[in-house]
């Protein structure tokens, strides 16, 4: 190998770019060419002065302020409780074996909530509604032993009142005669 | 620390979905075991409140405030007791009150969407009050003057069937 053919493969040569064979004969080469050693000498230091000048602007930067203006951003797009909902869900380890209950779990709370729906439906809220809409009595007879006894009734739901006093000082002996009677 | 394993088959989702209906339709339906008061029956509840001007609360069924609102002066309800029956007709029933009383509901049949009541309420051994009522169909009739404590006692009388109107009256012959 000559001069000729070595120099264009001496920056190449430099970064150990060339397959083993070329390699071994530009080195050869350069060992007895000393023009293609002088040019191998200048790339070197010319290596050796970008790295001290990248070295030297990187050691100017302020690393330290990477992190903090990164964080704010970090908590800025944290997942939503949705999202990791969905990660959760989509993970390949859980299979039907966890989807199952948790599926099952939901149908049960919904069902259940018909049921207890259904049923307050069908006998609670109807004994409350119509007991507070009508309350109407209809007093056919009323006897007392009571000083004074008063009937109200209130306007709103029908609600009749029978106002007594207790002690009142006359008892009336015919009530329980009269009770047994009616049986 | 290794990673335990499930060996064998999955229990399938429509099995366990099934299960779960079961599980909870029994659960409703044992909850509900009572039966609904019958042709031959009537559910009577008697609600006892203590009525006065000290404080100022309601401690009483709700479906009452309204009533109790329109009716009374005071300012606190307090619910001394309630009790719930299902009566037969025509047998009387005693109910015990606070301070020695006592109620006795004679319910004697239903007629137009009313069941027919004979109530007296008896304070030691004398009868305080008798009367013979026509009350709506779940409807509540209140009784009230009795001293007790720092109040008055207020009795709320609830009846109610689910028999129909036209379907069966038992009403005797009138009260003379």
């Amino acid at each position: 190998m000559n001069c000729r053919e070595t120099r264009p493969l001496l920056p190449l040569f430099f970064d150990g770019e060339l397959e083993a064979r070329q390699m071994r004969a530009v080195a050869l080469h350069s060992t007895r060419c000393p023009d293609c050693e002088g040019e191998l000498r200048q790339l070197e230091r010319l290596q050796e002065a970008v790295a001290s000048h990248v070295t030297a602007l990187v050691d100017e930067l302020d690393l330290g302020q990477i992190w903090s203006g990164i964080a704010p951003r970090l908590d800025a797009r944290a997942a939503s409780f949705g999202e990791r909902v969905r990660a959760w869900w989509d993970e390949r380890e859980f299979s039907w074996l966890v989807r199952g209950p948790a599926l099952a779990t939901v149908a049960a709370v919904i069902a259940l909530a018909v049921a207890v729906w259904l049923q307050r439906d069908d006998s609670t809220v109807r004994h409350e509604i119509a007991s507070r809409v009508d309350n109407s009595a209809v007093l056919d007879s009323v006897q007392s032993s009571a000083e004074s006894v008063a009937l109200v009734t209130d306007a709103e739901t029908n609600t009749t009142l029978l106002w007594v006093m207790d002690d009142a000082a006359a008892a009336v002996d015919q009530a329980a005669d009269q009770w047994e009677g009616q049986k | 620390m290794g990673r335990a394993e499930v060996i064998g088959r999955p229990v399938p989702a429509s099995l366990l979905l099934v299960s779960a209906y079961l599980v909870l339709f029994g659960a409703v339906a044992l909850a509900d075991d009572t039966p609904a008061p019958g042709d031959d029956e009537v559910e009577v509840r008697i609600d006892t409140v203590l009525a006065s001007n000290t404080g100022k609360s309601f401690e009483a069924p709700a479906s009452l405030r309204q009533p109790f609102v329109g009716l009374f002066p005071y300012s606190s309800y307090r619910l001394l007791q309630g009790e719930e029956r299902r009566l037969a007709w025509r047998r009387e029933a005693e109910f015990l009150l606070p301070g020695g009383r006592y109620l006795v509901i004679l319910p004697r049949g239903y007629k137009d969407g009313r069941v027919l009541l004979n109530v007296m309420l008896i304070a030691g051994t004398r009868p305080l009050v008798n009367t013979a009522l026509a009350l709506k169909n779940h409807g509540v009739f209140l009784m009230a003057g009795p001293h007790y404590e720092e109040g008055v006692l207020i009795i709320a009388i609830g009846a109610g069937t689910t028999m129909q109107a036209s379907a069966r009256v038992q009403a005797p012959a009138e009260t003379p």
